[in-house]
């Protein structure tokens, strides 16, 4: 309950049916697949249905299952990462249709030609008229090589489903944006990474910084790596890489929603993850909701500011306010202060007069 | 072997660097693992063990110092806390007597909150809960026929929480209490600026009120707009640009800012870029090329004005009826025959508010008088925007129909334009656990735009916006390219140089000139002026 609170305070919304099919999808996925962990991990939203995502694992770092469903109700597995799949669809900005099965045609925008949209004429076609027709015109132009596909491994289809195109999202958010509060996870003796039973969140001052976050991934930072893999290396909190030195600089966006405590970190990569987490709370989360798509934009995207700017510097800004109103304060009291002793002193001279 | 006891004893109970004894240690780890009864405690022994390293034995909360230069937030929670208590303080008299109801009509965000929670979208409760209060608190009191919460723009540092107003006729008044209310809500804020800013969108409205500046009259502003070229911005006819006045604030702790009226170029120029929003309504957009000049209130009040017009529907059956424009502002007070499942199929909805045009304006300008000529623009229009046709899809591309704004909604809205051809602009989502549940439409062009539609018999409907304010193009930005190369200087005509000798015959002679012009000169005027003066 609490944490549907937590949920709920961070702007991700559940309809009270999701709420309810989704607690007995994740009990029934857990006990099913015998992980140690599940978690909701989000929504992608299509043009026909959205699909909600279900993360199962035993270990940090560790490989982790991926479930899918359009209803909630049916739970499929996110397939295998294909890395041909990957180059075709990781800059892709088409909306997500909603059917896992229906396979797009991959146009390389280098070669592409002239052509008339063929959507446009049918004015009332409904989404799944249209699908059919993108299957239907798919084949004719790329039958070969479809045919081909299965057989001649060594030229790979130019076709891929929705599914496979959500496991590259997937883990492209699991690369890019996947971020835990520093101290969520420790790095025991026999170097496991386990979750911190001590943990009790972030203090204020900490949750404002970036470098309180890293990334939930196998670190890139050669020295951070090595405090993960070199044996014996005392460093239980730092064998992950912190958020602060993600690039493009200033693609995190941090703020404080004080009116329900809550710190919120939005990524501008890709804009629908967030990381929300109470100061003080052990409570935390992070979730996904959008459409699924990378902002390829980002370099226009930004403000017009230096790069030195562009770092989340609400901590500066909240600490200078801080200094500001305790500095006003003090001069307030010396304020009063004075005209409580002047004042003393006229009555004293009034006294004596 | 008692001296050794000793020593052992003495080994553990000398106290370390930190003040603690092995002794103490085991002590105390034994007493909390007997205290806390931990399932795992093997497992947790290293763990409670450095907690005690780090943090010493518990503390009862006497001993517990507050470290103070840790809690920097407290000051925001208390702000928030103290506003909430206002708000709530404020609005439960109001709610009991109902002595003055106010002439605003206010849209009640909670209520439709709920049905927008049924499939998965909209504001959290408590967010929902304290924003509307804010904007009860504050548009109860303004010259307005209505306020309603247009949605949530998310920006990088705070995001935009949106109030959309309709300003009842008299506008001065309205005004002059907003420039107040404005000046005192920016008091901390740069205020120069402020005030530049203010006198811009006194001018931007075409309605230059000298009195609003009394303090810094002779002060100009730092920003001048650039002219409003041919242009002229719209009023507040129904259905243009401006019929709305919008408010932003950055939440409940936040006061509200009125967001400047909108013109022509900006909207122009607020097509030509895509922006993330900072959160400061006076932070600059883009002052590179293309160049958006003016804040980001400007940039904000262009986003909010496209995407009304891009996303506002209405049911094609509830304007059979009346006028339109009222109705749908009600939300359907008075119809019966509209039910949610008769709603629930795209076509029955059309676009309330007409498109923006490649000018930024609603209404041609100036306006147009034969229809033919009409015709042959928009022919002549679309030939020429065919180039920048990947930023300006639907919005910002006129149709070859005209369609007059002043007349009766009708486009449906499964007829708009797909995105690249493939993606329709409105998607829906359905809920069939229960008959007559709300049902969702979502612009795809806009991500964001949900119009939700509700109601047991007769059926309700609302919108709300909760998006990063970017239009959806399913192509990468490019910028625009550059403006046009100016045509060359028209050549001169070219005459055949002259030779020495036609110089010569030309040139008259020193002397013969010298008279001449004396003759002349002393025969006509100059010459009894000179005398004169002589004289004199």
């Amino acid at each position: 309950m609490g944490r549907s609170t937590l949920y709920n305070d961070a702007g991700v919304i559940f309809a009270q049916k999701e709420k309810s099919l989704l607690r007995t999808a994740l009990t029934s996925l857990k006990t099913e697949n015998k992980t140690k962990y599940i978690a909701y991990w989000g929504k992608i939203e299509g043009i026909n249905a959205d699909y909600f995502l279900i993360k199962a694992w035993d270990e940090y770092l560790g490989p982790a299952k991926y479930f899918y469903s359009n209803d909630m109700v049916d739970w499929a597995q996110v397939p295998e990462v294909d890395p041909h799949v990957e180059e075709m669809v990781k800059l892709d900005q088409s909306l997500y249709i909603g059917d896992p099965t229906i396979k797009t045609r991959f146009r390389d925008l280098t070669k592409l030609t002239k052509k008339d949209p063929t959507g446009e004429e049918e004015e009332n076609a409904a989404p799944p008229e249209e699908e059919e027709e993108a299957e239907e015109a798919a084949p004719e132009e790329g039958a070969e090589e479809e045919e081909g596909a299965p057989k001649k491994p060594k030229k790979p289809s130019n076709f891929f489903t929705e599914d496979q195109r959500i496991a590259v999202f997937v883990r492209q958010i699991e690369l890019n944006c996947q971020l835990v509060p520093r101290s969520f996870l420790y790095l025991n003796a026999t170097h496991l990474v386990c979750e911190n039973p001590s943990y009790k969140g972030l203090s204020q001052v900490e949750s404002l910084k970036l470098t309180s976050y890293l990334h939930l991934r196998f670190p890139f930072d050669p020295i951070v790596r090595k405090n993960l893999e070199v044996k014996g290396v005392n460093k239980p909190f730092d064998f992950l890489d912190p958020a602060d030195n993600d690039q493009p600089v200033g693609s995190w966006s941090l703020q404080y929603k004080s009116f329900v405590s809550l710190i919120s970190i939005r990524s501008l990569l890709f804009p629908g993850y967030q990381v929300f987490l109470r100061p003080d709370t052990p409570e935390w989360g992070s979730v996904y909701v959008g459409n699924g798509l990378m902002n390829i934009d980002i370099p226009f995207t930004l403000p017009p500011i230096s790069a030195a700017d562009t770092h989340p510097h609400l901590l500066e800004k909240i600490m200078r306010e801080n200094e500001e109103e305790e500095r006003r304060r003090k001069e307030e009291e010396e304020r009063l202060k004075r005209e409580a002793e002047e004042q003393q002193e006229e009555e004293e001279q009034a006294e004596e007069q | 072997m008692t001296a050794t006891v000793d020593e052992t004893l003495q080994l553990l109970q000398t106290p370390s660097a930190d003040g603690m004894s092995f002794e103490d240690h085991i002590t105390e780890l034994i007493l909390q693992i007997i205290e806390t009864h931990p399932a795992d405690s093997t497992d947790r022994i290293e763990d409670y063990s450095e907690q005690l390293r780090v943090s010493g034995p518990p503390k009862t909360l006497e001993e517990e110092e507050i470290r103070t230069d840790d809690r920097i937030l407290d000051r925001y929670l208390k702000a928030a806390l103290e506003k909430n208590k206002e708000l709530l303080k404020a609005t439960a008299p109001t709610a009991g007597e109902e002595q003055g109801p106010s002439d605003v009509a206010l849209h009640n965000p909670i209520d439709e909150g709920i049905h927008f929670e049924r499939l998965g979208v909209g504001l959290g409760q408590e967010e929902l809960l304290q924003i509307s209060l804010h904007l009860r608190s504050y548009f109860e009191t303004q010259p307005l026929k209505s306020v309603r919460l247009w949605g949530k723009i998310t920006g990088l540092e705070n995001d935009y929480y949106i109030a959309e107003g309709e300003p009842s006729g008299d506008l001065g008044e309205e005004e002059e209490g907003e420039e107040k209310g404005n000046e005192e809500e920016n008091a901390e804020e740069a205020r120069e600026e402020e005030e530049g800013a203010e006198a811009e969108e006194e001018l931007a409205q075409g309605e230059p009120t000298i009195e609003e500046d009394p303090d810094q009259p002779a002060s100009p502003p730092p920003f001048n707009p650039p002219p409003a070229e041919d242009t002229p911005a719209e009023g507040r006819e129904e259905k243009s640009p401006n019929q709305f006045v919008y408010w932003a604030c950055t939440g409940p702790t936040d006061s509200w800012h009125r967001l400047p009226d909108i013109t022509p170029a900006m909207l122009r120029g607020s097509r030509l870029i895509v922006r993330d929003f900072t959160g400061d309504l006076n932070a600059p957009v883009s002052k590179g090329f293309p160049v958006f000049e003016w804040k980001e209130k400007h940039f904000l009040r262009a986003q909010i004005a496209r995407i009304s017009h891009s996303t506002s529907i209405v049911p094609v059956q509830s304007l059979s009826k009346g006028e339109g424009e009222e109705e749908e502002e009600e939300g359907g007070a008075k119809r019966v025959q509209l039910t949610v499942d008769l709603l629930s199929n795209l076509s029955e909805w059309v676009h309330s508010k007409p498109p923006i045009l490649v000018q930024g304006r609603v209404r041609k300008y100036p306006p147009q008088e034969g229809e033919e000529e009409e015709e042959e623009e928009a022919k002549k229009k679309k030939k020429e925007l065919k180039l920048s046709d990947l930023h300006n899809c639907w919005e910002g591309k006129d149709e070859v129909e005209p369609i007059n704004p002043d007349a009766k909604p009708s486009r449906i809205i499964t007829m708009d334009e797909k995105i690249k051809g493939t993606i329709p602009a409105f998607s829906i989502r359905k809920d069939h656990m229960l008959d007559n549940t709300p049902v969702l439409i979502k612009s795809n062009r806009w991500p964001g735009a949900y119009t939700i539609v509700y109601g047991t018999k007769t059926a309700q409907w609302s919108s709300l916006y909760i998006g990063n304010g970017r239009k959806y193009t399913a192509e990468p930005y490019s910028l625009p390219p550059p403006a046009d190369i100016p045509d060359e200087y028209e050549d001169m005509e070219e005459l055949i140089d002259p030779t020495v000798e036609d110089e010569e015959k030309l040139k008259p002679k020193p002397e013969e000139e010298e008279g001449k012009e004396e003759g002349e000169e002393g025969g006509a005027e100059e010459g009894a002026e000179e005398g004169e003066e002589e004289e004199s």
